[in-house]
């Protein structure tokens, strides 16, 4: 019988049940980094940083969000909203489990619309982190606070973007990965590591006359788009799809900006 | 060969067994707060946006809900609660105040809404700006001009008083005590504000008969209200202008500034199609919700009608979406009906408003019949710390 299934070529696909039986291979761990530069180096906050052209900037508050989707042949979705924050590193780090089947991954800046019309939602998307604009449905999808200097002195930096209905829509920005599907050598489902840095360098050299933005605006949305160009991926992709050629995994690893296509 | 035929069937099985623990994992802790609702159905109505939660606990939660509509404690000064501005016998709405005020006797500024079969409603506030009715009240909570809290207070003030500790257990059982689930229990309470009794209600199910005044006013209403205040809701989920800007229009890109124009729906979608629009209200109770209008600007029924007349009403959509709102398909002809069709900003429809003194009169009577004593009067809605009314 076993000479009859090895035969047959099945001898690591065995293996590879006798393997997940233990529950190592269950599902498979997708960790997603975040960091955030400025003029090449690190951001940190409350920490003067000089761009070209002498101007300085420091960041006090940071906060932002990011919706991840997770689909595959089911077309699965999570369904919640990530806030990350610069003051919390480990808001910073995400780890979740794929399942079998699901192997695209894609991130949006921001809360996307279905979350923002379903109702109240707790953990991240509690109203009561102050990422939620009261007076209006919506939430604030990007949240920076700080100082600009430079020879004609300081003054206060606070951009509080977001909205999603009509002219306000902000500018937002999928950026789409194949996973390995679970199936085919056990021992190659290692944990997925992905890393985004967050690049505020076009944002802070490209503002306008308005440095507070706290409603949604076109202002808002301009800016929405100039941190969208900033985002890059940090770390090369080591999955691969089984439905995706080399041409479209090279495709899909890039960070594309594009508008959000609801 | 009798031993490798084993293994390869406990091979099968654990290969069952994996696929089983596949197809019960997922992503992580979704964070989708559930919406399980049972449907809330009328005969003859459209189907609603929400409706109640299937749970076990619902009554718990509408206890809960109530108790914090009516808590004075939890705003900046102590003394204003929802309910300050929404009292049930006038439908919820601020009788009697063109514009609310809130803590410290800051005055809002615009009417407080009366408050209604919002289980039908997908926009909240006058320009719409709310989009689901759990997070409504949350505007009040933080508004400055109104309880001129912050939400981390707000949440702070429910913690700190021991009454909530047993109300959150009964209706959410082991889930500590959060912002999410208090705004959830507000929203089961104002589901309950269901107004169906009324006069009008009764002449639809047969049970009574419209006097000959009364019938002529419907008639009226059909003519010329109708295309925005639809049956049998008498309203509709859009947002339009009545005019009551024209002749003061000019550029206010601040909302209501130094020219006192409120921009409406605009202020949300930054649209110029939208400029001063704002949501349409139900003319269900209309006779206890004075004054009228987004600003309070008329105190009498009569008052609004007469200032309807003569007036020509651009609707946007199709017979102003009438089938939309499953009220009559039709706007009533006779020459009122100037024309629709498509123009430049969509389709619309155009309403020439004729009436006369007696028409204005037989209208006003029509309204009267929409007013639901058994809603205004129910003990239900009523502060829990008061004593229900005699006859209740």
């Amino acid at each position: 019988m076993m000479d009859f299934l090895l035969g047959l070529g099945l001898r690591r696909w065995v293996f590879g049940l006798l393997f997940a039986a233990t529950g190592q291979l269950q599902s498979q761990s997708l960790d997603f980094h975040h960091r955030v530069a400025l003029a090449g180096k690190p951001l940190v906050l409350n920490q003067w940083t000089e761009l070209p052209g002498g101007l300085e900037f420091k960041a006090e508050v940071m906060r932002w969000y990011v919706t991840p989707y997770f689909s595959g042949k089911q077309q699965d979705r999570t369904g919640e909203a990530w806030l990350l924050d610069l003051a919390d590193s480990a808001s910073l780090h995400r780890q979740v489990d794929a399942r079998k089947g699901d192997f695209i991954v894609q991130l949006l800046f921001g809360v996307d619309s279905l979350l923002q019309r379903g109702g109240v939602m707790d953990g991240d998307l509690d109203p009561v982190h102050g990422m939620y604009w009261t007076w209006q449905s919506g939430y604030i999808q990007f949240k920076l606070e700080g100082l600009l200097r430079d020879s004609a002195g300081e003054r206060k930096l606070e951009l509080h973007l977001g909205g999603f209905e009509g002219e306000n829509k902000t500018a937002m920005m999928w950026m789409g990965f194949f996973l390995e599907p679970f199936h085919g050598n056990a021992r190659r489902r290692s944990n997925r590591s992905f890393g985004f840095v967050w690049t505020l360098d076009s944002l802070l050299l490209n503002l306008g006359d308005e440095l507070r933005v706290m409603s949604p605006s076109s202002a808002g949305r301009r800016y929405c788009s100039l941190i969208a160009e900033g985002i890059h991926q940090e770390e090369e992709w080591v999955g691969y799809g089984k439905s995706g050629s080399p041409q479209n995994r090279r495709e899909l690893n890039r960070v594309r900006p594009r508008n959000h296509p609801e | 060969m009798r031993r490798t035929g084993w293994i390869g069937v406990v091979c099968v099985a654990l290969s069952g067994c994996v696929i089983l623990g596949y197809a019960g994992g997922g992503f992580g802790d979704a964070k989708f707060v559930a919406h399980r609702y049972e449907k809330l159905v009328r005969e003859g109505w459209p189907k609603p946006f929400m409706a109640f939660a299937n749970g076990a606990n619902v009554d718990a939660e509408i206890a809960l809900g109530r108790t914090l509509f009516y808590d004075e404690s939890l705003s900046a000064d102590g003394k204003v609660s929802c309910g300050s501005c929404h009292t049930s016998y006038t439908a919820f709405a601020h009788v009697d105040h063109k514009l609310s005020h809130g803590v410290f006797d800051r005055e809002g500024r615009r009417n407080a809404p009366a408050l209604m079969n919002l289980a039908w409603q997908s926009g909240f506030m006058w320009d719409g700006a709310i989009q689901h009715l759990e997070l409504q009240s949350m505007a009040p909570i933080a508004a400055h001009t109104e309880m001129g809290m912050t939400l981390q207070d707000y949440l702070s003030g429910i913690k700190q008083n021991p009454r909530y500790q047993s109300l959150f257990a009964a209706a959410y059982q082991n889930q500590p005590i959060s912002l999410p689930l208090a705004l959830k229990a507000i929203a089961r309470f104002e589901l309950t504000f269901v107004s169906d009794q009324s006069r009008y209600d009764s002449m639809r199910r047969h049970q009574v008969r419209f006097t000959q005044q009364e019938n002529r006013g419907y008639a009226l209403y059909q003519k010329f209200c109708a295309a925005c205040h639809a049956e049998p809701l008498f309203t509709r989920p859009e947002y339009e202008y009545n005019g009551w800007a024209d002749g003061l229009r000019r550029v206010d890109s601040v909302g209501v500034g130094l020219s006192g124009l409120d921009r409406g729906r605009a202020l949300v979608t930054g649209l110029v199609a939208d400029e001063y629009h704002m949501k349409i209200p139900t003319l269900r109770n209309v006779e206890v919700s004075f004054p009228y209008m987004h600003n309070g600007a008329f105190q009498t029924l009569y008052q609004v009608v007469k200032s309807y007349s003569g007036k020509r009403l651009v609707v946007r959509g199709e017979s102003g979406g009438l089938s939309k709102a499953g009220g009559i398909s039709k706007v009533g002809g006779s020459g009122e009906l100037v024309g629709s069709g498509e123009s430049g900003e969509g389709y619309q429809t155009v309403i020439d408003i004729s009436l006369d003194a007696n028409e204005r009169v037989d209208l006003v009577v029509f309204l009267l019949t929409l007013t639901d004593r058994k809603f205004l009067y129910s003990k239900d809605f009523v502060d829990p710390r008061q004593s229900p009314r005699k006859g209740d």
